[in-house]
């Protein structure tokens, strides 16, 4: 039976109860699935190649042996099988590849097998999120058949790029523009007809990236207060005849009142889903402008789908049946950054404390291939229990990549060894530098790169950091796509450089002692920095 | 003349609504039938005053009209109500409104406000029911559609909230939306010759009996027997003889003129044959209507709690179950799935279908048995799939049930524990299962739970009363009765008996309790079982024998057997974490068939023989008996006449033992002598039989037995021992053992003579065993022996007053000595009831300390 016809033909409860039963499933209970299934997943991973790579010849039999025995995973322990696509060496057959950008890799992307079941979860999982971004209370949802949806999601081989053919047989809905119509659009003209499309006839969800859904929204306001602006007769004949009156209405409105055109003046969405690292900056400027509060979900090409939040949009839960999931505190975290050796500790969902930060690690069930793999995002846990919604287990907010990685808007993540990278390329005088995430005064996040000049050139005045700025932005859109795209696609510039006299970063460093991580070093050792940089007197170096 | 459709159409109408208002009445009333029988009758009153009318009966026409109308109006708040019930709403008030709104447009038609005169005109032969609507018509119109709209938005929520199926309203729909249509086609366009109303009514009456047969929409449980179908069937045919009368009468005349004197004849017979026929149709159809079968089930299920009741062997349980899903499961076929015995899944234990055993097996604690103990109810596979507990399945599970293809799960339970789960296979032409077909099978499986409860208990204590309680073998009775049907199985090959016989069990026990004996018996039984791995059966076969009987097996092999268990054995007791390793041997027997032995009792005598032989010729041996028969049995006297002698030897032996210690060391003889005196003495004293008591003398006597294998040189040396020669001296306890468990008939004495360096408090040698861990025996050596150490003269020191020994013995109450023992060792030093020895002052060899 399909979603649609389980809508049909079901009381709404019931259908609520298969696609949204599980967050009313107790602690234990969740527990009780996770460690279910991650012994299914042992019983699969001991039987094959990457597995034993892992396990050993002698698979461990509950689920605390697995943990002790079993080290935890980065990329790199599964590229020479993952890249090359070695299917006789995993757990399950996958019937799909998936792929994303590899920041700080050997490779420019990584590839992840999807097997049939981790389909048929992500599919019931991308389900309970339609249903539950449209209730506005347990229970209460509103997913029209023939619904029209807009999504700005990217496209395969990317995972979100499976929503559309996944959900698609499910329910008859009408993707904006048709799944046909998009095959044949780049995925920034795909967005933008896809919003021409629901202009003309309306739309009832929206999918998409939370900066573009953002960028979107905003473009559309700004463009909806200018002069040429205006609604065209080619335009007025195309729509329908509901969406003609709204915009009319809208148009006197704004037009009255001197204010802009906002998206919830035109539509009435019944549901509004974001996926993207910095979601929850936007969501309260994206429930102003669409008068919908958005439904976070999170996930990932390797952990497929990992969470939603629920009704009240206010924290992500973790499927219990996607993923295994381990989490890093904080404190661990930074020790086995700073000295790669170190084993962590990590913890259990029914082990976290409130208002922590973890790094979450994750065994991928259903015959996926990761194990204890060290994703690099890290979550706070909001709380541990909901009494609100009812909720028996914890509640989570993205916090951001792990503090080597800058991630810039849920596009690009930037390590220490690109940057490095597109200095060489741009051959400049570079002797130091270090980078860090920084946001403006409209929580838009950007990339500040403090460079330092080799010794002996002259003072750099403001000329010289817009053309580094320049060089270095030019370097790396044509270094990292994803970048690029950043920049297509959303129109943002989020490279800012600051200029170092030379020899400062060492001399701070001399003087106190303190060394400036390359990537995202602490607040206070920047602001130091800046003041002791400021001072000017740093001892200069012997020969 | 009124044309056939005229009458026709009301009269079949007035039949079909007539029809189902007597079922309905004369099935049990609730509330929900109560207001179906006012819809009914708001039916029956509508038809009926349309046909009387149109027959022109007496009272009149107007009479019949106001009649018909009161159906007509009453009908919508009818519905309504049946809706209000049927769904369980809550709240009176729009009831009650629309009530008075009805009650008030039925006044007001009566009062002509919407309808002008009704009246039968015939034009041509053709009659037609003529009346004049007003423009206030659209009142009750309009008010009907609120009412049915006000009933469909009833029934929305009842599908949404309360999952009432939309099937169970849809010919309720359709019955309704036909007959408003109707009404309003006899508004719009007037006059109708077919009478469209009471048509649509008619037809209204064939989906209420499509609800109500098909889909169940009541309960309709019979209430009397067949009174109500004779006297529908004498007034169903009246009516249509009244109506038809003419015609037929004219037919008649014109056809039959010849027999006119035959009429009435005919006509009565006519009568009868037509009330004979339509009873029979109706009863029919009431049949259908009713709960069809249900008196039926019962009775299956009665017969089905007779037939499972009878016997207590689980096998015939489930194939009992078995035959009556075959005779009344509604699915193509069933799976029964059984809990194995060791609880760790289900597997199938039979099929309805000889020819459909799957091989299926459901792990036990799995998210379906969770779901089937907490929920206790059957569940349709496609619902399950939508539970929560699905999402923890494996694969590997989805799959297995999908493969199943089973379309409905029924659990058996039994004290909160699932024991077997029933899967229903696909119903014929797919249909879903009903939820009275459901629960019909779930009856039938508490009927099964308690059966397989019984049979399992019975099962259990069967088992238990052929089992050895403390190994949980099976004990010597049913060993010797499952022997012979060993021995007829393999007549023709070979068999092998195997007797294992621990050897100095008596004494383990002595020294470290019957508790550890117990568990080293139990551990052996485990140790025997693991080794013969179902090559044959293993009983506990005496309090410390075990047997095997090994079929189709030689001797050989049962020697190997009882070699590894040997090995087995011995790495048990090493592994058991003491200071020191126990020390336990067992001797084994083994008579082979046909070689050795001719019979099932010849195998157990010969494998006992050659038990005894094993034992005799140094223990911790196997033999397997080789002789014929009648050797055996003289070799069986001679060994146990030697036994005999050997006990009554037992009194020399023991003077041998002393005398070769005396030999060695004379101060080592006297001082046993008086250890032997002062400690029987005491054991006397404190009440132990004479056998006890005797005992310990004879331990007294051999305490210190070990000392011959101490070297002379610490045993004489003059002056204090050092560290090494002391630990040396210790030996001699170890010593006594290795001496003494040689001599089988006085293996008792070790216990005793083992104990008598043990300290009150834990720290004395060689176990560290204290208090009343240390054998009672032990206890008086202990005293007797402290006691005589002190009051002879050693090298280095004369001898203690004895006064001054019993006063140290005092001090060291509850430290070294048992209190009691040693208060009343020195009350009979002091009262003269033990005699000291003479003390003697010549210089003595070494006293272990």
């Amino acid at each position: 039976m399909t979603f649609e016809e389980k809508l049909r033909t079901l009381p709404a409860a019931e259908v609520w109860e298969e696609y949204c039963g599980f967050l009313e499933m107790t602690m234990e209970e969740y527990m009780g699935v996770q460690r279910r299934l991650l012994e299914e997943q042992i019983a699969l991973l001991s039987g094959c190649g990457l597995g034993r790579r892992f396990l050993g010849e002698t698979p461990p039999k509950t689920v605390e042996e697995f943990r002790a025995r079993v080290p935890l995973t980065k990329y790199e322990d599964y590229a020479d099988i993952l890249l090359l696509k070695r299917e006789e060496m995993l757990p399950a057959a996958p019937v799909i590849w998936l792929e994303t950008t590899w920041e700080g890799g050997d490779r420019p992307f990584k590839a992840a097998p999807y097997t049939k079941a981790m389909l048929d979860t992500y599919r019931t999982n991308i389900l309970a999120a339609m249903l539950l971004s449209t209730a506005r209370e347990k229970g209460k949802f509103r997913v029209r058949q023939n619904a029209r949806v807009l999504y700005s999601l990217a496209p395969l081989p990317y995972a979100t790029g499976l929503f559309p053919g996944l959900v698609a047989p499910e329910i008859g809905i009408r993707f904006l523009p048709s799944l046909k119509e998009a095959q044949k659009l780049s995925f920034s003209a795909r967005c933008k007809e896809g919003f021409r499309q629901s202009l003309m006839g309306g739309m009832d969800q929206f999918y998409g990236m939370t900066s573009i859904i953002y960028s979107m929204s905003k473009s559309f306001a700004a463009s909806s207060g200018k002069e040429g602006a205006k609604v065209s007769l080619r335009d007025i004949l195309r729509m329908s005849p509901a969406m003609l009156y709204r915009v009319l209405k809208a148009k006197y409105q704004s037009r009255r009142d001197g204010t802009p055109v906002y998206p919830r003046d035109i539509f009435r969405l019944d549901g509004l889903v974001c996926v993207g690292t910095d979601t929850a900056l936007y969501k309260d400027e994206l429930e102003e402008l669409w008068g919908c509060r958005p439904l976070e979900v999170a996930g990932g090409t390797e952990p497929c789908l990992l969470g939603t939040e629920t009704w009240s949009k206010n924290g992500l839960v973790f499927y219990p049946d996607n993923c295994f999931y381990e989490f890093i505190p904080e404190s661990e975290m930074n020790r086995s950054l700073r000295d790669p050796a170190y084993a962590p500790n990590t913890y259990l969902m029914d082990e976290l404390v409130a208002g922590e930060k973890y790094e979450l690690v994750i065994t991928v069930l259903r015959g996926g291939a990761f194990v204890r793999y060290r994703v690099g995002d890290v979550y706070r846990c909001l709380r541990l229990k909901n009494r609100q919604d009812g909720l028996d287990f914890p509640q989570f907010e993205y916090v951001d990549r792990v503090p080597n990685v800058i991630d810039i808007d849920g596009f690009t993540r930037i390590t220490e060894r690109e940057i490095n990278k597109v200095i060489e390329l741009a051959r400049l005088p570079v002797s130091d530098w270090f980078a860090l995430k920084e946001y403006d005064a409209e929580n838009h996040s950007f990339l500040h790169l403090y460079v330092e000049l080799q010794a002996g050139r002259e003072r750099p005045s403001a000329a010289d950091a817009a053309v580094i700025k320049e060089h270095l932005g030019i370097y790396l859109r044509y270094y990292d796509s994803d970048y690029n795209d950043l920049k297509r696609l959303i129109g943002l510039d989020p490279l800012r450089v600051t200029i170092l006299k030379s020899g400062a970063i060492a001399g701070f460093a001399r003087t106190t002692g303190r060394h400036i991580a390359r990537i995202n070093p602490r607040r206070q050792d920047v602001v130091d920095f800046l003041h002791f940089h400021e001072a000017g007197n740093w001892p200069e170096v012997l020969p | 003349m009124m044309d056939s459709g005229f009458i026709a159409v009301p009269l079949i109408s007035f039949l079909c609504n007539a029809f189902l208002f007597v079922t309905v009445a004369s099935a049990k009333r609730s509330k929900t039938n109560g207001a179906f029988l006012l819809l009914l009758g708001s039916f029956s009153l509508w038809t009926g005053g349309s046909l009387f009318m149109r027959l022109a009966l007496y009272p009149g026409m107007q009479f019949w009209y106001d009649i018909s109308a009161l159906g007509v109006f009453a009908t919508p708040f009818c519905i309504y109500n049946f809706l209000y019930y049927f769904t369980n709403r809550k709240g009176t008030f729009a009831r009650t409104v629309w009530l008075v709104v009805w009650a008030a447009i039925i006044v007001l038609n009566q009062m002509g406000v919407f309808i002008r005169n009704p009246q039968v005109i015939t034009v041509n032969g053709v009659s037609n029911f003529m009346f004049s609507l007003t423009w206030y018509a659209a009142i009750p119109i309009l008010a009907a559609l609120l009412t049915l709209l006000c009933s469909a938005r009833m029934i929305y929520r009842s599908i949404r909230r309360d999952g009432i199926p939309a099937s169970a309203f849809r010919p309720l729909l359709i019955g309704c939306a036909v007959m408003f249509a109707g009404i309003l086609v006899q508004s719009v366009f007037g006059i109708d010759g077919l009478s469209s109303d009471t048509l649509f009514c008619g037809i209204n009456a064939v989906c209420l009996y499509y609800a109500l047969y098909k889909k169940r929409l009541l309960t309709l449980m019979p209430l009397t027997s067949n009174g109500p179908v004779y006297f529908m069937a004498v007034t169903f045919t009246m009516l249509i003889m009244l109506s038809f009368f003419p015609k037929i009468d004219a037919f008649y005349s014109k056809n039959f003129s010849d027999y006119e004197s035959g009429k009435t004849f005919v006509y009565a017979l006519l009568f009868s044959l037509t009330t004979l026929v339509a009873a029979t149709l109706l009863h029919h159809l009431m049949k259908k209507l009713f709960i069809e079968g249900r008196e039926a089930q019962e009775q299956e299920l009665r017969q089905f709690s007779y037939d499972v009741g009878k016997s207590l062997d689980t096998g015939e349980v489930v194939e009992t179950y078995l035959q009556f899903l075959r005779a009344n499961a509604t699915a193509e076929y069933a799976y029964i799935c059984m809990r194995d015995a060791a609880g760790e899944c289900y597997g199938v234990a039979g099929c309805t279908r000889d020819v459909q055993a799957k091989e299926f097996s459901m792990a036990s604690g799995g998210p379906l048995e969770q779901w089937l103990v907490r929920n206790g109810h059957a569940v349709r596979y496609a619902e399950f799939c939508r539970t929560r507990e699905y999402k923890a399945m494996w694969e590997s599970e989805k799959d297995a049930l999908r493969a199943l293809s089973a379309e409905l799960i029924l659990p058996v339970i039994s004290d909160g524990r699932l024991i077997a789960v029933t899967f229903f296979i696909a119903k014929a032409k797919n249909k879903p299962f009903s939820f009275r077909e459901i629960g019909f099978m779930e009856s039938a499986a508490a009927i099964l739970a308690i059966a397989l409860k019984n049979a399992a208990l019975y099962a259990e204590m069967q088992n238990e009363a052929r089992r050895d309680a403390l190994t949980g073998l099976f004990n010597r009775s049913y060993f010797l009765r499952h022997i012979r049907q060993d021995f007829e199985a393999s007549r023709h090959d070979k068999l092998s008996l195997l007797i294992i016989s621990f050897d100095d069990f008596r004494l383990y026990n002595e020294l470290y309790t019957s508790y550890e004996g117990d568990a080293v018996l139990r551990a052996f039984g485990r140790i025997l079982e693991k080794t013969v791995n179902g090559r044959g059966m293993v009983a506990r076969y005496g309090g410390k024998e075990f047997a095997v009987s090994l079929p189709f097996s030689d001797p050989r092999t049962a020697e190997a057997v009882a070699e590894e268990c040997r090995a087995l054995m011995n790495r048990y007791l090493a592994s058991s974490g003491e200071k020191t390793k126990k020390f336990l041997t067992f001797s084994a027997g083994i008579c082979g068939y046909p070689t050795a032995a001719a019979n099932v009792d010849e195998l157990v005598s010969f494998a006992s023989i050659a038990v005894y032989s094993a034992k005799k010729n140094g223990k911790n041996r196997t033999v397997i008996y080789a002789g014929d028969a009648a050797n055996a049995a003289v070799q069986k006297d001679a060994e146990a006449a030697k036994l005999r002698e050997e006990r009554d030897n037992c009194t020399q032996t023991i003077l041998a033992l002393t005398a070769a210690i005396d030999a060695k060391d004379h101060y080592t003889f006297d001082h046993s002598n008086n250890v032997s005196k002062y400690a029987s003495q005491l054991a006397a004293a404190i009440g132990l039989d004479q056998e006890h008591v005797e005992m310990i003398r004879q331990a007294g006597l051999l305490h210190d037995i070990g000392k011959i294998g101490i070297p002379e040189a610490i045993l004489t040396k003059q002056g204090r021992l050092t560290e090494e020669e002391h630990k040396v001296m210790q030996q001699h306890v170890e010593g006594s053992i290795a001496m003494i468990r040689y001599l089988p008939s006085l293996d008792y004495v070790i216990p005793a003579a083992i104990g008598h360096h043990e300290r009150w408090d834990g720290k004395g040698y060689p176990r560290g065993i204290a208090g009343e861990e240390i054998p009672v025996g032990a206890r008086c050596l202990c005293i007797a022996d402290a006691f005589d150490a002190m009051t002879t003269a050693r090298s280095y020191r004369l001898p203690m007053p004895v006064e001054a020994a019993l006063d140290e013995i005092e001090r060291c109450l509850g430290t070294q000595f048992d209190p009691v023992l040693g208060r009343k060792f020195i009350e009979l030093v002091r009262t003269g009831g033990i005699a000291v020895a003479r003390r003697r002052t010549d210089a003595c060899p070494k006293q272990s300390q």
